[in-house]
């Protein structure tokens, strides 16, 4: 049986493993730490019958921070790359990057513990990276859909979401409750917001065109599935 | 019916949800658009609404929302800057419990910068009926400030 304080001390030689690898640019070699250690998160929440609920959770947190290791070696390397805000491709990937990484590592920050440099050194590089695209493209416009959901349910239970006793966004065995609609309704809009609830959705100067008075918008997402535990899927 | 009345609680009796089987509620957490609309199909909860009702729950008051009297009324969801708590009917008694759990959201959520609550706080026969669109930091001041006032006519009333 799996010694919480044993896999605890696992994850945190991941990190410093990844910090090692990661200082090197050595990508690949510190994504492959990252996605292995995921790997056994995932294993332990959906597969292990052994362990308890708080062990679960616990490895949900830290696959949630490994997962933003993930993401933030993948930042790392685009933005690695000499004059890489010249590709409208590589901007759009890296500010999801962004995102990923701040809603992932916001989220993990309370419970998993990382080593003070190491953290000072994640925050002031993803600072540094938020900063470079506001000098670069400005604070930015939005697209954000408003959607009236008609019927749903909890992902814990699957029952209904008003009556079930799950809590949103608390941890359940090494899951998050949320609602998941099953029915959507009609007069659903989308908006064009300057401080959306999800930056994914940013509109960028080559998604516009102007038309006439006008102003055309194409090639916009106007919701992005993400998901900090996508891991689980 | 007296013309008194909060049109919110005229709008539930259109609904069929008489003063009698609303019972002894410590809190209802109603569409936001209840004191404009009065028939169902056209009434819409924001998505905080429904959390805010499922904490309530789980600390142990007894906060009802329509659901519960068979009502069914879609969900809202919204990305935007504002927080939508939709409206909220508060006894008195438990109101330094629902401030502390809204300010505690607002807190957190730092991403909303605007914050949209009605809040119509019951105390016996007074009904103190406030209609809150602003930013985060003066809603936790008047929140602080009606528990205050709350303390202070404690005091006096002992």
């Amino acid at each position: 049986m799996l010694e919480m304080n044993k896999i605890i001390k696992l994850y945190n030689k991941g990190i410093k493993n990844w910090t090692k690898k990661i200082s090197k640019q050595r990508y690949q070699e510190a994504k492959l730490v990252a996605a292995n250690k995921v790997k056994v998160c995932r294993k332990i929440i959906l597969f292990d019958l052994e362990v308890d609920e708080n062990f679960k959770n616990i490895s949900l947190i830290y696959g949630i921070f490994f997962r933003g290791l993930e993401d933030l070696t993948d930042l790392s390397e685009i933005v690695a790359k000499y004059e890489w805000y010249k590709d409208n491709e590589s901007v759009e990937k890296a500010w999801l990057l962004l995102q990923n990484c701040k809603e992932r590592f916001e989220s993990s920050s309370k419970i998993v513990m990382v080593p003070s440099e190491i953290k000072e050194t994640i925050d002031s590089f993803l600072d540094t990276i938020e900063k470079d695209f506001l000098a670069l493209f400005g604070p930015g416009l939005y697209v954000s859909p408003e959607i009236l959901i008609k019927k749903s349910i909890c992902s814990i239970c699957k029952t209904d979401y008003r009556t079930c006793p799950h809590l949103p966004n608390h941890l359940y065995n090494g899951k998050i409750c949320r609602i998941e609609p099953t029915e959507i309704g009609p007069g659903n809009c989308v908006v064009i917001l300057p401080r959306p609830k999800d930056p994914r959705c940013r509109l960028w100067p080559w998604h516009q065109e102007k038309e006439g008075d006008g102003l055309k918008i194409h090639n916009i997402p106007l919701i992005i599935s993400f998901k900090i535990d996508d891991f689980l899927d | 019916m007296n013309s008194d009345i909060w049109v919110g609680f005229k709008h539930l009796n259109d609904l069929g949800i008489s003063p009698d089987q609303l019972g002894d509620y410590d809190v209802l957490c109603l569409p936001e658009n209840i004191e404009k609309e009065g028939e169902s199909e056209k009434l819409f909860e924001a998505e905080e609404t429904v959390h805010l009702y499922k904490i309530l729950k789980s600390r142990g008051i007894k906060a009802y929302c329509l659901h519960d009297f068979g009502c069914e009324v879609p969900i809202y969801e919204r990305r935007g800057e504002t927080i939508y708590f939709g409206v909220l009917v508060i006894q008195y008694i438990v109101y330094p419990i629902v401030a502390g759990i809204i300010a505690n959201w607002i807190t957190e959520k730092l991403y909303h910068k605007n914050v949209r609550v009605v809040l119509h706080i019951i105390k016996n026969d007074k009904e103190e009926h406030i209609d809150y669109d602003g930013d985060g930091e003066t809603l936790l001041k008047l929140l602080e400030s009606l528990k205050e006032k709350r303390n202070a006519g404690n005091e006096q009333d002992n």
